[in-house]
């Protein structure tokens, strides 16, 4: 079976969505204690990064426009240094009495909507822009649910349905919360505390239109003055008490996209007493730096003193993450035929196995079978082919294709 | 008393004035970092608007926060405009004092006069319209008095309603009329930088 050399190591892609890998039941997120603080997940799919918005950091989406911006600078950028603050937002919290949305004509354009909140004093109209109305569709709000919007960042939090909607249906899942209907003003100004790094107060204060630039993307340089004053304010509120300073974790993913220089900068950075814990992934055990070619890179020099390697994905572990992917992905499968997918996906690759599921339950769907079996399972495996089998099917064909006569260097995969 | 009184914070404060428009504008700067801006009509002598701002906690410096007069148009920002705004047609609350009173409006509010109530919460320190349809409650508090540490009087608050306006008007007090009246004098005494019209000269 295959084993990584590397801290851990994850499928990239993990059925619809990734945060299900990384979500609460996730495999890696069990290796961590709570107490380890915020998580900021930087992945490395060119040509963007995301801090993962599901753990509470404001999710910056830089664009980084040429690889040469890829590494170092953009790293220290979020190396997190959480720092907590509390500040006073404006909420509105209210029951939904109304969602319109209105699609232009045309099909394209923007979407204009109007949304009407009430609490038990009082109602309000409000106009929904673009990216509200993507929000609220996805979170699946409907009239009769009890909402609460973030004014500044737009994060809506469903707290449940409204009391007095408890008779418009009869059967209810299991997770409906009812709850009464606010009373009082929608809009409350409520202390929150707010998490941020260290790079954001920086972007926060080099430019005069402050905290926008975050989400524009167009954060600049910042310059070594502000990032020292920064410094010497953060240090003088630890002491103070108004801030406290938690490392956090970084998770990089796809840590093989990053060059030399960027390795170099996280070496020295883990030695500070305040890094956080650094968790990286990769599908390449030893493979070659993207900026210097001639060297191959295998992170040894981060130095395996300095880490732990967790080598997931056993057989167990497997069968575990196939299992979450069926879940994700509703798909109902006898035991016989896991047995099956998770041999298949030690054998080749989990990714492929993963790729399967969908695949195997169309097929199962066909036939009109209420769960996957084997059978399904082995008719996906005959339909698609893995890793292996396409590239000893190209090395048989190979004369048949264009450009048989060149004799190019093949890439090494692990 | 520890804390300093309103009018000895308004006296520490670093003090611009300038005459525009007809207006005498006046910025404070507090010892805190905290910024205000106020408007007085220059004949009348009356409170037009008055504005604060002050440093997020961050550093960033946030935006005015209105007191008294026309909420600022919202300039959207690019973030802003595709989240969540009021809609135009709902209620609009702002203050505009009199000489003798503070006074409140609230624009588009179309229901009859008997659906409204107002009252005081004393211990809130708060006023507080309610609606019996149930369309709009607002609670408020005016922060003259806060200012001053004087209580709120039910009896000073009185209310009408017409062209689709709901008018609150709260005498003001006497010691709020004695206080004011002495910091126009002192006002008027801060020599206005520049009473040209405010823009560049060209060469």
């Amino acid at each position: 079976s295959r084993s990584f050399p590397l801290i851990c190591s994850l499928p990239t892609t993990f059925c619809v969505s990734r945060s299900s890998v990384l979500g609460s039941n996730s495999p890696i997120l069990r290796f961590l204690p709570k107490f380890w603080g915020s998580i900021s997940i930087l992945d490395q799919h060119p040509p963007n990064f995301t801090l993962h918005p599901n753990f509470g950091v404001l999710p910056p989406h830089l664009n980084v426009p040429t690889p040469k911006f890829w590494g170092s600078p953009l790293i220290f950028g979020v190396f997190p240094l959480f720092l907590p603050y509390r500040e006073e937002t404006e909420i509105i919290e209210g029951e939904v009495v109304e969602i319109q949305i209105d699609r232009p004509a045309t099909g394209t354009g923007t979407k204009v909507g109007k949304l009407t909140l009430k609490t038990t004093e009082m109602e309000t109209i409000y106009d929904l822009g673009a990216k509200m109305i993507e929000a609220l569709s996805k979170e699946k709000v409907q009239a009769g649910d009890v909402i609460t919007i973030d004014k500044a960042t737009g994060k809506i939090s469903k707290l449940g349905r409204s009391f007095t909607r408890a008779r418009d249906y009869d059967a209810m899942g299991a997770q409906t919360k009812f709850v009464q209907c606010p009373d009082g003003e929608l809009q409350k100004r409520r202390e929150v505390v707010h998490t941020v790094s260290l790079h954001e107060i920086d972007v926060i204060n080099s430019r005069t239109q402050g905290f926008l630039a975050l989400f524009s993307g167009d954060t600049g340089e910042i310059k070594p003055e502000v990032r020292e004053q920064i410094n010497a304010k953060v240090a003088e509120w630890r002491e103070e008490g108004k801030a406290e300073v938690i490392p956090g974790v970084l998770f990089i993913d796809e840590v093989h996209m990053l060059d030399i220089e960027s390795f170099s900068f996280l070496n020295r950075a883990l030695e500070s007493d305040m890094a956080p814990v650094l968790i990286m992934a990769t599908n390449r055990g030893i493979t070659r730096y993207l900026s210097t070619p001639g060297q191959n890179h295998s992170l040894t020099h981060l130095g395996t003193p300095k880490s732990v390697v967790v080598t997931l994905f056993g057989e167990k572990e497997t069968q575990k993450v196939l299992r979450i992917g069926c879940e994700e992905e509703d798909v109902e499968m006898t035991e016989d035929a896991y047995a099956v997918l998770t041999r298949i996906g030690l054998e080749t690759s989990l990714r492929y196995a993963i790729q399967l599921i969908t695949a195997a339950s169309l097929v199962a769907r066909k036939r009109k079978g209420a769960e996957v079996g084997v059978e399904d399972i082995k008719r996906v495996y005959s339909l698609f082919l893995d890793e292996s089998r396409s590239t000893q099917y190209m090395r048989e064909y190979q004369e048949a294709f264009l450009f048989n006569e060149l004799q190019g260097e093949s890439m090494e995969t692990p | 008393m520890a804390v300093p009184s309103w009018l000895e914070r308004l006296r520490a404060a670093g003090k611009t004035a300038l005459v525009q428009d007809g207006k005498r504008k006046i910025h404070y700067l507090f010892e805190d970092g905290k910024e205000m801006a106020e408007e007085y009509d220059i004949k009348t002598g009356q409170l037009i608007s008055r504005k604060w701002q002050e440093k997020n906690t961050l550093g960033g410096t946030g935006k005015w926060q209105v007191e008294v007069g026309e909420p600022t148009s919202p300039l959207l920002g690019a973030l802003e405009s595709e989240l969540i705004t009021e809609s135009s047609s709902n209620p609009i609350f702002m203050r505009k004092d009199t000489l003798s009173s503070f006074q409140w409006r609230i624009r588009n509010l179309p229901y009859p006069k008997e659906v409204y109530s107002v009252s005081v919460e004393e211990e809130q320190r708060c006023c507080v319209i309610r609606t019996t349809n149930k369309k709009y409650y607002k609670k408020f508090s005016i922060p003259d008095l806060d200012r001053y540490h004087l209580p709120l009087d039910a009896a000073a608050l009185s209310f009408t309603h017409a062209n689709n306006t709901l008018i609150i008007t709260y005498q003001k007090p006497k010691e709020i009329l004695a206080a004011e009246e002495q910091l126009q004098k002192e006002l008027k005494k801060i020599k206005a930088a520049n009473s040209g019209d405010g823009d560049c000269k060209t060469q």
